[in-house]
C-alpha cells in the first residue's frame, strides 16, 4: 500500500520546475499535457493578455523612444512626435 | 453507463453551474449511445452484427480502436476488447455455477484481439466474435466530459462516471475534493482512505461483487482473454491516480489483470496508487 | 505470472491517450464527431444534436474597445480610441478588425539647442512661412524655441485573418492602413504558426512590409540644408565655411517614402502547468526618407558672447536602416491569485542605438471578479552615431569644423532613460467580457541632451464584450 498526498505532490513538481527555471535547464515540460492547461489557458496567463493595452504600449513607446517591435509583427506606422 | 454519473461543481450562479452539468451530461449521454453494447442501431451493434462484413467507422471510433490496439499490445493481450464474448459462458452471480470447460472452450474460439483485421477506417470481426468498449468507455466519456468543461470554463468541477472521476477547473480552490475509497470487504464499514484531488484523475477497478465461488475458491470476473479463465489471485481493487481517467482506468485493469502481480507491476508505473486485497 | 514484462508501459499509454484525447478534442474533430455520429446512428434525437451544436460553438467573438489619454507635461497630449472586432468566423477562421483615431496636439522637441532663457533668440520661420515653429516670447514661455507646436489627427484600421491549415498549422495574413494630414502608412503581413509537441511548442515565422509616405507641410526640407541664419553679421563671421547663409533653398519635393521589411522569427514553449516562456528575433530593414522633415539642429560658437546659435539646420539621418533585437519573455502564474508577466528586449541597429528594455507586470486577483495589475517598464538606449544636442562649431579644428554627413538632434536617437511605473484596476464580467482602468507615469531622462526630463500620464479605459 502506498499513501496517496496528491497536494504534497504537485508541490514538490513546482518546486522542482521552478528550481529548474533558475537554472535554465531541463525541466521535465513533457508531462505537461494540453489538459493540463487549466491555468495557462486563463487570461491572466497569456503571452498578451490585453490587446489594447500592449497595442497602446506599442504606440507610445515606439514614438517616444529609437528601438521597436521585438514582440511580433505587424501593424503601421506612424509619423508620431 | 449502469452507474451514476456525477458532476460537482463549486460555482456561482446555480444557473452557470448547470450549465456546466449539463454539458457533462450532453456528453456523456452522446458516448453511451454512441458506444454502448446494450443498444441497437449504434456503431458498436452493426459491428457486431456484421456477420464477417467489412465496416467503415467513423473517426472516434477508429481512435478508440487505435487505443484498444494499442493497450492490446501493451498489455500482451490481457487487455482485449473482444473478450466479452467469454460472458457467454461465464455468468458471474456470486454463485457457485462454474461453466464447463467444454462450453469456455466454445465460446473462446470467438475471442482474441489478434484475430481481428483492423485497417483504419476498416474494421473486419470474424463471425461470432463481438467488440465490447465497456473497458475504456467510461473512463473516455470522463476524460471527454472534463475536456469540454475545461475548453469553456474554468470553475472547480469533479466529474465522476461511476467511480471513475476527474478534476478540471483552477476557480476558488479553497480545498481538493475528498474521495473516499470503501473497502470492498465490508461496504458497510465505511470509509477506509480519502484521496485528495484537485487536478487529475482517478479511476478504480476490481472484482468487488462479481464473483464465484466454489470449494472454497474465489474465481474473479476477471477473465483472462488468452485462457478463458479468470486471473488468479487478484486484487479486489485497484485505485490509480494519473493525469487522465482514462490512463487511471487502463493501468487499474492492467494491474489486476497482472494477479498477484499487481504491486510490483503498478510499482513501476510512476503513478499513485492503492491495493486493496 | 501472465505478463513477464515488469517495465513500465506508462510512457507508452500516455502516448496512446494523448493521440486518442488529443485527435479528439481540437475544434475540428469536435465538428466532425458530430457530424459522424449524425451520419452513423440512425436514430437522431433533435434534442441531443442541438446540444451537441451548442457544445461545437466558438465564443470567441469579442468586441473591445479603448480610451487611451496620454498627456506630457507641457508637451504632447494624446486621444486614442482603439475598437477591435474579433469574429470566428467558422472553425478555422478567425477575422480581426481593428480601428483607431488618434489626435494629437501640443509641442514636441524639435532638435534645435535647448535654451532655458527664451529671450533674446533668432527668429525662426519656416521656408513656406507657416506657423510650424513659434517664437519664444516671455508671454508664451511654454512656446520656447526648442519646441514645435503641432497638432494631428490619425485614422488608421487594419484586417487581420487568421486561418488553421491542419490542427498543428495556421497562418495569418494582415494588412494595415494609417492615415495623417502629413504622414500615410500602408503594411502587409504574413505569419505562420506551427504547434508541435501536442501545443506545447509553438513557432511563429513572419515578414512584413510598410510603405511610408511622408508630406510634410511645406514640403521636403533639403537635408542638412540652412533654415535661417542668425541675423547678427558678427555671429556670422563664426559660421563655419560649408554654411552658406546666403543660398535660400526652396522645397521643390511635396513628399518622400520609406519602406520597412520586418523579418520574425519565435519560439514559445509551455514550460510547467504554470508557465510559458517566449522567446524571439527580429530584423528590420528601413529604407528611403528615413529622417524627421520637423527635426532641426543648431550650429553653436560657445565663445562668441558666451554662447550663440549661429544658424539652425534641417537634420539629415542615413538612408538605411537595419535593426535587430532580441526579446525574451516569461508567464508564470504560481497560485489562483497571482500571475506575472516579464518580458526583457535587447535591441540593437547600424546606426549604434543599442537598448535594454526591462517590462514587468504582476497581477492580483483579489477575488473573483476584480484584480489589480502592477506595470514596471524600464527602458535605457545609446545614442545614434549622428546625434548630437547640437553642431558645435566653437573649436574649428574639430571635426565638427566639416559639414557633417549626417545629424540628428532629436532626443529619441539620443541616450536616454524611460521608466513608466503604474497601476491597473480590473474586473471580470464573467461570460460578458471585461473592464479595466490603468493609471501609469512614464519618465523620461535625457544623458547627454539639455532639454528638461519629461514627465507623462498614461490614463486608458479598457472595456471588452464576448457576443
Amino acid at each position: 500500500m502506498r499513501s496517496l498526498h496528491p497536494k504534497k505532490y504537485f508541490f514538490v513538481i513546482n518546486c522542482l520546475c521552478l528550481f529548474f527555471i533558475l537554472l535554465t535547464t531541463a525541466c521535465d515540460y513533457q508531462r505537461i499535457k494540453p489538459w493540463h492547461r487549466d491555468i495557462l489557458s486563463q487570461d491572466r496567463a497569456q503571452l498578451v493578455s490585453d490587446t489594447l493595452e500592449f497595442d497602446a504600449d506599442e504606440h507610445i513607446y515606439s514614438s517616444k523612444e529609437a528601438p521597436k517591435g521585438g514582440q511580433g509583427i505587424g501593424g503601421g506606422g506612424c509619423g508620431c512626435n | 453507463m449502469a452507474s451514476p454519473c456525477e458532476v460537482f461543481v463549486n460555482a456561482e450562479p446555480k444557473a452557470h453551474a448547470i450549465k456546466i452539468i449539463e454539458l457533462a451530461e450532453s456528453e456523456a449521454l452522446r458516448i453511451e449511445k454512441k458506444f454502448s453494447r446494450y443498444t441497437t442501431n449504434n456503431i458498436v451493434y452493426r459491428i457486431n452484427n456484421a456477420k464477417g462484413k467489412t465496416l467503415s467507422v467513423d473517426e472516434e471510433t477508429a481512435l478508440l480502436l487505435d487505443y484498444a490496439d494499442q493497450c492490446y499490445q501493451m498489455s500482451d493481450g490481457l487487455f482485449d476488447i473482444t473478450a466479452g464474448v467469454l460472458r457467454k459462458a461465464w455468468q458471474f452471480d456470486g454463485s457457485d455455477k462454474i461453466p464447463n470447460p467444454l462450453d469456455i472452450k466454445q465460446v473462446f474460439q470467438h475471442i482474441g484481439w489478434q484475430k481481428v483485421k483492423w485497417e483504419k477506417p476498416y474494421l473486419t470481426l470474424n463471425p461470432g466474435m463481438e467488440i465490447d468498449f465497456g473497458g475504456i468507455g467510461k473512463e473516455y466519456a470522463v476524460d471527454r466530459a472534463a475536456n469540454l468543461i475545461r475548453q469553456k470554463y474554468s470553475d472547480f468541477t469533479l466529474v465522476n462516471f461511476g467511480g471513475d472521476m476527474a478534476a478540471v477547473g483552477t476557480k476558488n480552490i479553497k480545498k481538493p475534493w475528498e474521495i473516499g475509497l470503501q473497502d470492498p470487504n465490508n461496504m458497510e464499514s465505511g470509509l477506509i482512505a480519502k484521496i485528495e484531488l484537485s487536478h487529475g484523475a482517478v479511476a478504480t477497478s476490481g472484482d468487488a461483487h462479481r464473483f464465484l465461488l466454489k470449494n472454497g475458491r474465489r474465481y474473479s470476473h476477471i477473465l483472462n482473454p488468452k485462457t478463458g479463465w479468470p486471473i488468479e489471485n487478484p486484487p479486489k481493487q485497484v485505485t490509480v491516480m494519473a493525469p487522465t481517467c482514462i490512463e487511471a482506468g487502463m493501468l487499474a485493469t492492467f494491474a489486476i489483470l497482472q494477479g498477484s502481480e499487481a504491486e510490483s507491476f503498478l510499482a513501476a508505473q510512476d503513478v499513485e496508487y492503492r491495493i486493496i486485497y | 505470472m501472465q505478463l513477464k514484462r515488469k517495465f513500465s508501459v506508462r510512457n507508452q499509454l500516455t502516448i496512446a491517450t494523448s493521440a486518442l484525447l488529443i485527435s479528439t478534442f481540437t475544434p475540428d474533430a469536435n465538428a466532425a464527431l458530430g457530424a459522424d455520429m449524425q451520419a452513423t446512428d440512425t436514430i437522431k434525437s433533435p434534442k441531443n444534436s442541438k446540444k451537441l451544436n451548442t457544445k461545437i460553438v466558438n465564443d470567441s467573438d469579442s468586441f473591445a474597445i479603448s480610451s487611451l489619454y496620454y498627456a506630457e507635461e507641457g508637451r504632447v497630449k494624446v486621444n486614442k480610441m482603439q475598437t477591435l472586432i474579433s469574429n470566428q468566423l467558422d472553425d478555422n477562421n478567425l477575422l480581426k478588425t481593428n480601428f483607431i483615431y488618434d489626435t494629437m496636439t501640443g509641442s514636441s522637441p524639435n532638435g534645435r539647442k535647448y535654451i532655458p532663457n527664451t529671450s533674446g533668440l533668432v527668429t525662426v520661420t519656416t521656408a513656406s512661412g507657416n506657423s510650424f515653429n513659434t517664437e519664444g516670447s516671455a508671454a508664451n514661455p511654454a512656446a520656447a524655441t526648442w519646441l514645435t507646436v503641432f497638432a494631428d489627427q490619425r485614422l488608421a484600421g487594419s484586417v487581420e485573418w487568421d486561418h488553421s491549415l491542419t490542427s498543428i498549422l495556421t497562418t495569418t495574413l494582415g494588412s494595415s492602413v494609417s492615415s495623417e494630414n502629413d504622414y500615410t502608412s500602408y503594411s502587409g503581413t504574413g505569419k505562420v504558426l506551427l504547434e508541435l509537441n501536442q501545443k506545447r511548442t509553438a513557432f511563429t515565422f513572419g515578414s512584413s512590409f510598410t510603405q511610408d509616405t511622408i508630406r510634410p507641410i511645406g514640403g521636403i526640407p533639403q537635408s542638412l540644408g540652412v533654415l535661417t541664419c542668425s541675423d547678427d553679421a558678427s555671429a556670422r563671421a563664426f559660421a563655419p565655411a560649408w554654411l552658406n547663409c546666403d543660398s535660400t533653398i526652396n522645397s521643390t519635393t511635396k513628399s518622400r517614402e520609406k519602406s520597412i521589411n520586418d523579418y520574425f522569427i519565435g519560439v514559445t514553449q509551455v514550460w510547467n502547468q504554470h508557465t510559458i516562456f517566449q522567446l524571439n528575433y527580429s530584423q528590420g530593414k528601413e529604407n528611403g526618407y528615413l529622417t524627421d522633415p520637423y527635426k532641426q539642429a543648431s550650429i553653436i560658437d560657445k565663445e562668441f558672447n558666451d554662447e550663440v546659435e549661429i544658424a539652425i539646420l534641417h537634420e539629415k539621418r542615413p538612408d538605411t536602416r537595419n535593426t535587430q533585437s532580441v526579446f525574451f519573455r516569461l508567464v508564470n502564474a504560481p497560485t489562483d491569485s497571482l500571475s506575472i508577466n516579464m518580458s526583457y528586449r535587447y535591441f540593437w541597429d547600424d546606426w549604434e542605438i543599442e537598448s535594454n528594455t526591462f517590462d514587468v507586470r504582476f497581477r492580483f486577483n483579489l477575488n473573483n471578479h476584480f484584480y489589480i495589475q502592477t506595470h514596471a517598464r524600464y527602458n535605457t538606449q545609446t545614442s545614434a552615431f549622428f546625434f548630437s544636442p547640437y553642431i558645435d562649431v566653437t573649436d574649428k579644428e574639430s571635426d565638427n569644423f566639416s559639414a557633417p554627413k549626417f545629424f540628428s538632434a532629436d532626443h529619441r536617437l539620443g541616450d536616454q532613460t524611460t521608466t513608466t511605473g503604474g497601476i491597473k484596476l480590473g474586473r471580470n464580467l464573467g461570460d460578458v467580457g471585461k473592464v479595466g482602468l490603468r493609471i501609469e507615469q512614464m519618465r523620461q531622462r535625457y544623458t547627454n541632451n539639455q532639454i528638461p526630463n519629461m514627465k507623462a500620464w498614461i490614463i486608458q479605459m479598457l472595456l471588452s464584450f464576448k457576443f
